[in-house]
């Protein structure tokens, strides 16, 4: 583990680690300044091309579009961030407790009600919440946070299952402690990594999933700007003004792809086997 | 095996009737009495009554789930309240997009992601390695809907190659069918290219590290010879599982993806009843989509048992 | 003229130097043993042969096979020679067939591969090849998977394959490391009986000197990448030349200084018992034969007495999967009991659900795996003071820290390596922070579970040493658990023999060893290769 092995792994880092770091600054940015106000409706100036005065152009009603992303940044960031933490919160003492206790009843049921959570993929559960409850960002978060417990689950009881059997945790249980403190001391900080890397490629999924589910109106709900619904609202218009999806589509991919480059470089980075190799 | 699949059989039969459970209950029950819920609060006492009546909403709960599932189970999916119609008559309409969408998706999915990974996988750290794990990062990004719209734009406006959406219907021959089904396929079929063949190429380079491999370069096999005859196979393991969830996946993706080509598919259908609270239809799409995914996932085990002999349980 | 020739071969990995001008003349029909500790090139000598060497490294110098410098052959060339003329054995069974194949295809493909025989032809040729390597056709068929083979059989697949088409030269690399000592025995003899039906030149590479005594012509010694001595079995054993080779040598025969109990068996027998076990039985439960009958069990420990006097020695040996792992864990508390009791003193050793605070104060563990035993997100200071859990809040964080310091370096550690983490550590220093931290809590008990069986021969001497000495100093009983008769035999007062759950014969080690009295005590001890006996056989 010398240190120049440890910079090499940081500088696989550095192309995710800038892109994600430009999504959230441009979001936290939103909340002090815009170019433009998002709701300030300038007609005569509507689906302007990219000029020196609006980088991105204007859309139907004449609104800066790049302020219309950086305000939908915050849309996307914290759809994706509650939904992770929703799939982190439950799921990941569900899969502690489910591998140890593994084979018993609570094993099974926990199991079984994730195989039960996977037969409806996130959109399917957004149709079911927002047909009682009505269309609505909260519901996107609720849809995705559901799906996103069961791969917390399954991640955290594979990873803690390998580790039980390590015999570290046998002489920890020689020692006189129980289950809650061996799964808090020792199998929680040594599935950390996984649960990381796990939750940045959640995270970019969240946004793809929010994107989607705005895009078909059952996301955030105008006035609320948001990535997706841009998208929806320059469908009819892709034939006269293409800039009008380009740059949201473009913006969903750039974020994507960061999170998922600093997923994959952060598993490199902090995989121990890997870092054994290279020293 | 019998064992083996009967017991898969059992648990895909209990998993649909909970996922029935929780349609029903979210639906039905939730909502108080569904009857107002889909009128809205102006409607008078008397034409709730009588919708009450029509739907059978008078009964319990409990009786109202079992007369729906036996219903289910006949193929009597109950009237749309809307449009006045058998739904089974309107999802097996819809049914015959959607699905073939989706199964058009997967094809395209596995006939790029195939060669890409394995080609990948057998030359890795070369130049056609680093493209395609490159172009693979990129297709994990795209949102389907975005690609979609983006094809529409060049292949369908610019070029004129396609339709920009629309069905023609299947008695307007096989072949018009499938064209006007192909950029919706492909919008849908490249990301999930991409996460299959990233899948494939990792799952690959672990099963060219086991000692068994080594064993069969000592025998003699060539390097390609190795990994067709020892690696693939093996390989297959992690990748069936991926390729079971990519359905479910493609199949709510067809949902959104209908909306950019404007497809009479499940998905334009489940979006209208939602806008017109017509419960009735999005229950049924629900468990008929729900039904669908609990099928692969089933196959997906099954082939599991083909594959790998450990799976079969140990012969006496 | 000799088959095989190693001209100054070198290898590097990632311009890492792994071996270095390696040279080794093998006349045909020659066994040839390799010996060396992990890291010494033994493996990676034999890949540079087969010229499989992994990814990324380098190779230099010359190989020359049958008259052919066969590493500058391209890939394709090479193919025809390995499986052919080349056979090799791998040293994992379990890992080394494909799962997804029956053994029967795995072993016609090889056929298939280098003659021209018809698919009908192959099978007949590789079922006789598999009954010629001891599996009989009706018992183990050919449309059998490796998963259904025992470890044994497995390794006579892998054989099978390898001298299927009756190579010239044979490489073993480590081929009973992972077997059972009776297992070894049958599968040495076999590859022996092969080797001299068809007078083909063999390499046997291991790290256990006795192995290699017992079967090779000529032996040569490796260390870090380098030939360190080389010469006719016999000789180099009786008159060793280089230190590195004398030192082996000592170190697979070390006898750790050790106070012998001075008592004879009837003091012992009025003395009171540190640990008394009587009729336990543990048992597992299988899976249910259908969804009605009560799932049956296996019982992995059937009926088990015996008891431990203050400051004695017991050795519990058995081969694998004869519930010594399962024992350890009922006395450790880790698994339920199903009947019959264990006393620590007069106390019982475990209460309703788990142990009682009195036996986790007395008894301690060591286990097998020096690499999966430490958190390794942890310091040593906190590793080692774990077992002070059992002492609850009665002991201050100053005297935690003495008490770590005071273990740490009763082991021959300094108190410095506190600060570290585990990976910082080899497996020898490892396996003495083990017994550091089951020192912390001043135990009378502490059980071995198969401690030393992962360490080099030269380090588990070292570490036989030292627990000798702790045992001398503290007073300490120690339970020895291993499938390793030789290592128990030095440092033991009496041994039990455990099989198939059950303990078959006890006796003090002198007698046990001298003079068994069970007929599986005997084939054990038969089974076992030993060095000793090879010396003063080949010193007449």
């Amino acid at each position: 583990m010398t240190k120049p092995s440890n910079t090499t792994g940081f500088k696989k880092l550095l192309p995710g680690l800038i892109l994600v770091a430009l999504f959230f600054l441009a979001a936290v940015l939103s909340y002090l300044w815009t170019p433009y106000e998002v709701d300030s409706i300038d007609i005569k100036n509507r689906m302007a091309l990219p000029n020196m005065q609006h980088w991105f152009g204007t859309d139907h009603f004449g609104r800066d579009i790049f302020s219309m992303l950086m305000v939908g940044a915050r849309t996307s960031i914290a759809v994706a961030f509650i939904a992770v933490g929703i799939g982190v919160i439950v799921g990941v003492p569900l899969g502690l407790c489910a591998a140890a206790w593994q084979g018993r009843w609570l094993d099974e049921l926990i199991m079984r009600s994730n195989d039960l959570i996977f037969a409806f993929p996130a959109l399917l559960i957004a149709i079911m919440i927002t047909a009682v409850f009505g269309p609505g960002a909260v519901n996107a978060i609720i849809a995705i946070g559901i799906f996103n417990i069961p791969v917390f689950a399954r991640l955290t009881r594979s990873g803690a299952m390998a580790l039980w059997a390590r015999e570290y945790i046998l002489a920890a249980r020689v020692a006189g402690k129980n289950t809650v403190q061996i799964s808090v001391e020792h199998i929680l900080p040594n599935i950390l990594n996984l649960l990381i890397v796990q939750a940045t490629i959640q995270f970019s999924l969240g946004i793809l999933a929010e994107a989607a589910l705005s895009y078909v109106g059952l996301g955030a709900q105008p006035p609320v700007p948001s990535w997706g619904r841009m998208l929806a609202d320059s469908q009819t218009l892709i034939s006269i003004a293409p800039h009008l999806a380009l740059f949201p589509g473009l913006v969903i991919v750039l974020t994507v792809l960061g999170l998922n480059l600093l997923g994959d470089g952060l598993r490199d980075w902090m995989d121990p086997q890997l870092r054994r190799q290279r020293s | 095996m019998l064992r083996y699949f009967l017991l898969r059989l059992g648990s895909l039969i209990a998993t649909l009737v909970v996922a029935s459970l929780v349609i029903f209950f979210v639906l039905e029950v939730v909502p108080g009495d569904p009857a107002s819920y889909m009128l809205g609060i102006n409607a008078s006492e008397e034409t709730l009554q009588a919708l009450r009546q029509e739907l059978g909403l008078n009964l319990s709960p409990p009786l109202r789930y079992l007369s729906w599932i036996s219903g289910l189970v006949t193929g009597d999916f109950g009237t749309s309240y809307t449009y006045r119609t058998p739904v089974a008559g309107m999802i097996s309409d819809r049914l015959w997009i959607s699905l073939p969408l989706a199964i058009y998706a997967l094809l395209i999915s596995i006939v790029i992601a195939f060669p890409a990974g394995v080609f990948s996988a057998a030359r890795r750290g070369s130049g056609f390695d680093t493209g395609i794990m490159g172009a693979t990062q990129l297709g994990i990004a795209i949102p389907n809907f975005w690609f979609a719209m983006m094809l529409v734009f060049f292949f369908a406006i610019k070029l004129h190659w396609f339709s920009a959406g629309g069905f023609p219907g299947w008695d307007q021959g096989v072949l018009n069918g499938l064209k006007s089904l192909t950029l919706p396929a492909i919008a849908l079929a490249l990301p999930q290219a991409s996460i299959l063949a990233r899948v494939l190429r990792s799952s690959l380079l672990d099963v060219l590290n086991e000692d068994y491999l080594r064993t069969a370069r000592a025998k003699g096999l060539t390097r390609k010879q190795a990994i067709i005859r020892h690696a693939l196979r093996n390989a297959m393991i992690p990748v069936l599982t991926i390729i079971g969830l990519q359905f479910s996946f493609l199949l709510a993706g067809a949902i959104i993806i209908e909306n950019v080509f404007f497809l009479p598919g499940l998905g334009r259908l489940v979006f209208q009843s939602i806008a017109q609270r017509d419960l009735i239809v999005v229950e049924s799409v629900l468990m008929l989509l729900v039904f669908a995914v609990v099928m692969v996932t089933f196959a997906v085990d099954v082939m599991y048992a083909w594959v790998d002999p450990r799976m079969r349980g140990r012969r006496k | 003229m000799s088959l095989l020739s190693l001209r100054n071969l070198s290898v590097d990995i990632h311009q890492e130097s792994i071996l270095q001008d390696v040279n080794l003349e093998l006349a045909a029909g020659e066994v040839c043993g390799v010996i060396g500790e992990s890291g010494s090139g033994k493996s990676m000598t034999a890949l540079g042969i087969m010229g499989l060497l992994p990814h990324g490294s380098r190779c230099h110098g010359e190989v020359e096979f049958d008259g052919t410098l066969i590493n500058h052959l391209t890939d394709s060339e090479l193919c025809k020679i390995r499986g052919k003329e080349i056979g090799m054995i791998f040293q994992e069974p379990m890992t080394a067939l494909n799962p997804v194949h029956t053994i029967g295809e795995q072993v016609t493909e090889s056929i298939l591969l280098h003659t021209e025989l018809n698919r009908s032809d192959a099978t007949q040729l590789a079922a006789e090849t598999l009954e010629r390597c001891g599996l009989r056709r009706n018992t183990i068929p050919l449309h059998r998977y490796p998963h259904e083979l025992s470890g044994g059989q497995r390794q006579r697949v892998v054989i099978a394959i390898a001298v299927a088409l009756k190579p010239k030269l044979l490489i073993a690399d480590e081929p009973t490391t992972a077997l059972d000592v009776t297992t070894q025995r049958e599968i040495l003899e076999l590859l022996r009986e092969l080797q001299q039906s068809s007078g083909m030149t063999m390499i046997l590479i291991s790290h256990d000197l006795a192995v290699v005594a017992n079967v090779a012509d000529n032996v040569i010694i490796m260390k870090n990448g380098n030939v360190v001595e080389y010469g006719k079995t016999s000789a180099l054993f009786q008159a060793p030349q280089h230190d590195y080779t004398k030192k082996l040598i000592a170190a697979s025969n070390h006898i750790p200084h050790r106070i012998v109990l001075p008592w004879d068996s009837t003091e012992i027998n009025s003395a009171k018992k540190l640990l008394t076990v009587s009729n336990l039985v543990c048992e597992y439960p299988l899976p249910r034969r259908s969804l009605f009958s009560r799932a049956p069990v296996f019982r992995a420990v059937d009926n088990v007495s015996f008891h431990i006097y203050p400051g004695e020695n017991v050795g519990l040996v058995g081969e694998s999967g004869c519930g010594k792992s399962t024992l350890t864990r009922a006395l450790l508390g880790l698994m339920p009991v199903a009947s019959g009791n264990a006393y620590l003193e007069d106390k019982l050793l475990s209460g309703e659900k788990r142990l009682n605070k009195h036996t986790r104060k007395n008894i301690q563990v060591v286990f097998q795996d020096p690499y999966s035993s430490f958190n390794p997100r942890h310091r040593v200071r906190r590793l080692v003071a774990e077992p002070l859990y059992a002492e609850g809040k009665s002991i201050s964080s100053r005297e935690k820290n003495k008490r770590v310091e005071e273990a740490l370096e009763s082991v021959g550690l300094d108190t410095a390596d506190a600060e570290k983490y585990i990976h910082e550590f080899s497996g020898g220093q490892r396996q003495r922070i083990a017994i550091a931290r089951a020192l912390i809590i001043r135990p009378k008990l502490i059980i071995l579970d198969e401690a030393v069986s992962a360490l080099d021969v030269s380090i588990r001497a070292q570490v036989l040493d030292l627990l000798a000495e702790l045992g001398n100093t503290l007073k300490l009983s120690f339970l020895f658990i291993s499938h390793d008769l030789s290592v128990v035999k030095n440092v033991t007062d009496r041994v039990l023999v455990m099989h198939q759950g059950r303990i078959v014969e006890s006796a003090e080690t002198e007698i046990l060893f001298t003079a068994p009295k069970q007929d599986y005590t005997r084939r054990l001890l038969a089974a076992v290769p030993k060095l000793v006996t090879q010396l003063s056989s080949t010193a007449n």
